[in-house]
């Protein structure tokens, strides 16, 4: 009986395997060879768990092929993402250029009425008398003013998700970034921050336009699944799969669903929650991806995490935590 | 004398007259015991302290699981590795001269070790090819550039070589040490993002 010392053992045969597979993936392989295999396997139980495990995780990087046809192209493009701060450019977007007027005393844009806030990492369901429902995110503002007459609401900053009872004689009309966002029986979704907004829509439908008259831009009518990214002056729609539209309304549970993000984009959702902000060192680090659903607050799991999927370090300076490779 | 696991024929060939076939074991293990590979790292780290021990003590959890699986498949698989996993490290425990005391300690709380739901469970299996990218992006230039010159490109280890511009035993080997490179980022992954539909 041979007793080697242990490590040795089982990277010794993890290299022999690793070999075995080199030949048979990028030699001329013959009969011959897949009858050495076939002895060498059958020696030991151990040469065989050790060959099936690198033999099935080496399969999936058959996918990488999937990258052959793309590579003179796809050099410069930046992976997806879900955020909407990426600019779009998706063939069915449509994307309309105007000139904004002078604002008018619109009390669309400068309604009176209540203001609801959240603070950072807040989040408030609000009820209105009509059976309506409106969820504030966190560090939302909306002012909401409604009257026997009119149903009119400002989202000043933030995100929240509405769902509206629909009243043909008194749509409810949302304004934000210089948009308004006419209801007509609908559960939407809406995100500004400066000057961009995003409209999601989840049921129903609901037009979306610039808030001045005399703006020369059409209203957009959304159907379920359409979201509209709006910039004083363009708006284009694009359409996502149940799935995407769900993922940005992880945070009504509580969650952050991150689908194909950069750790950019990542870092920028976190620290839409969370007073300690992750800051990303490089933009090496910040252009990796990955998939994950994770609790709001919870920014110890995202940096642990990223230090599992991609061996990152993470130190605490005055700033925030650090992510580097 | 610490009882340690032989290398070579000895230990564990095939035999004939398995149970069950060789190819459906194979792919049992594949399908269910492969994919928690990473969970069972964590257990073992936290179980064991002699790191370089880890992936020596992996090949015998493995070992057992399938020579058990050639008399019949574990209905539960997960429950059956981590149990394989325990009764190996109490094993070892009672094999050593000298007990670990986190060792010892700890295989008190093993049952709920095991037992724990295992973390990163939410993390999603959506974008396999970005994962891979992402593990090719972690290996060292050279066996990178040959892994990618041919799992991207599909040359052969000849035109590699042509194409790096170095011999063929070389390019074997970056290709060689690619494929272990890679694999065992990918196995760190955590689990449930492994796990196919």
């Amino acid at each position: 009986m041979t007793v080697k010392s242990a490590t040795d053992c089982a990277d010794e045969i993890e290299q022999q395997a690793s070999e075995w597979l080199e030949r048979r993936d990028f030699s001329n392989w013959t009969e011959g060879d897949a009858g050495e295999l076939e002895a060498w396997l059958a020696q030991s139980l151990a040469h065989r768990v050790a060959f099936l495990r690198l033999d099935f995780e080496w399969k999936r990087t058959e996918r990488l092929a999937a990258l052959r046809p793309l590579k003179s192209q796809s050099a410069g493009d930046a992976p997806g993402g879900r955020s909407w701060r990426k600019p779009v450019r998706i063939a069915a977007a449509i994307a309309i250029l105007g000139v904004m007027g002078a604002l008018g005393a619109n009390f669309l844009i400068t309604p009176n009425g209540k203001l609801y806030a959240t603070p950072l990492g807040g989040r408030k369901v609000l009820t209105l008398a009509d059976g309506s429902q409106i969820e504030l995110n966190t560090n939302t503002a909306l002012r909401i003013a409604i009257d026997e007459h009119r149903r009119a609401a400002t989202l000043e900053r933030g995100e929240a998700y509405f769902v509206i009872k629909h009243d043909a004689a008194r749509p409810f009309v949302v304004t934000a970034a210089n948009h308004k966002v006419v209801d007509l029986g609908t559960k939407f979704l809406m995100r500004t921050s400066g000057n961009k907004l995003e409209v999601a829509l989840v049921e129903g439908s609901a037009k979306v336009e610039p808030s001045d008259a005399g703006a020369a831009r059409r209203a957009i009518t959304l159907k379920p699944g359409d979201i509209a990214y709006a910039l004083p002056g363009s708006m284009s729609v694009v359409r996502k799969t149940p799935a995407d539209i769900g993922s940005d309304l992880g945070w009504r549970r509580g969650l952050i669903i991150f689908r194909h993000a950069t750790l950019a984009e990542a870092a920028e959702e976190f620290n839409r929650y969370n007073a300690q902000k992750i800051v990303i060192a490089d933009p090496e680090t910040a252009r990796l991806t990955f998939s994950a659903t994770l609790p709001t607050h919870d920014t110890q799991t995202f940096v642990r995490i990223l230090g599992k999927l991609f061996n990152t370090h993470n130190q605490t300076t005055v700033e925030g935590i650090v992510i580097s490779r | 004398m610490v009882e340690k696991p032989e290398c070579g024929p000895t230990n564990g060939a095939v035999k004939p007259g398995a149970a069950i076939a060789v190819s459906d074991v194979d792919a049992w293990f594949g399908r269910e015991i492969l994919p928690l590979e990473a969970a069972l790292m964590e257990f073992l780290q936290h179980n064991w302290r002699n790191r370089s021990d880890l992936t020596d003590f992996r090949q015998d959890v493995y070992v057992r699981v399938y020579q058990a699986a050639l008399k019949e498949l574990p209905e539960q698989p997960r429950q059956f590795l981590f149990a394989t996993a325990r009764n190996l490290l109490i094993d070892r425990v009672r094999h050593e001269q000298v007990i670990p005391i986190e060792a010892a300690a700890d295989l008190e709380a093993l049952e709920i070790a095991v037992d724990a739901p295992a973390p990163d469970r939410t993390l999603m299996a959506r974008d396999e090819l970005r994962r891979v990218q992402a593990a090719l992006d972690r290996l060292p230039r050279r066996e990178r550039e040959a892994i990618v010159l041919g799992r991207v490109e599909g040359l052969t280890r000849r035109e590699i070589a042509l194409r790096m511009g170095i011999a063929e035993s070389a390019v074997a080997q970056y290709l060689s040490r690619g494929i272990r490179g890679l694999v065992n980022i990918l196995c760190n992954e955590p689990p449930t993002v492994r796990r196919k539909p």
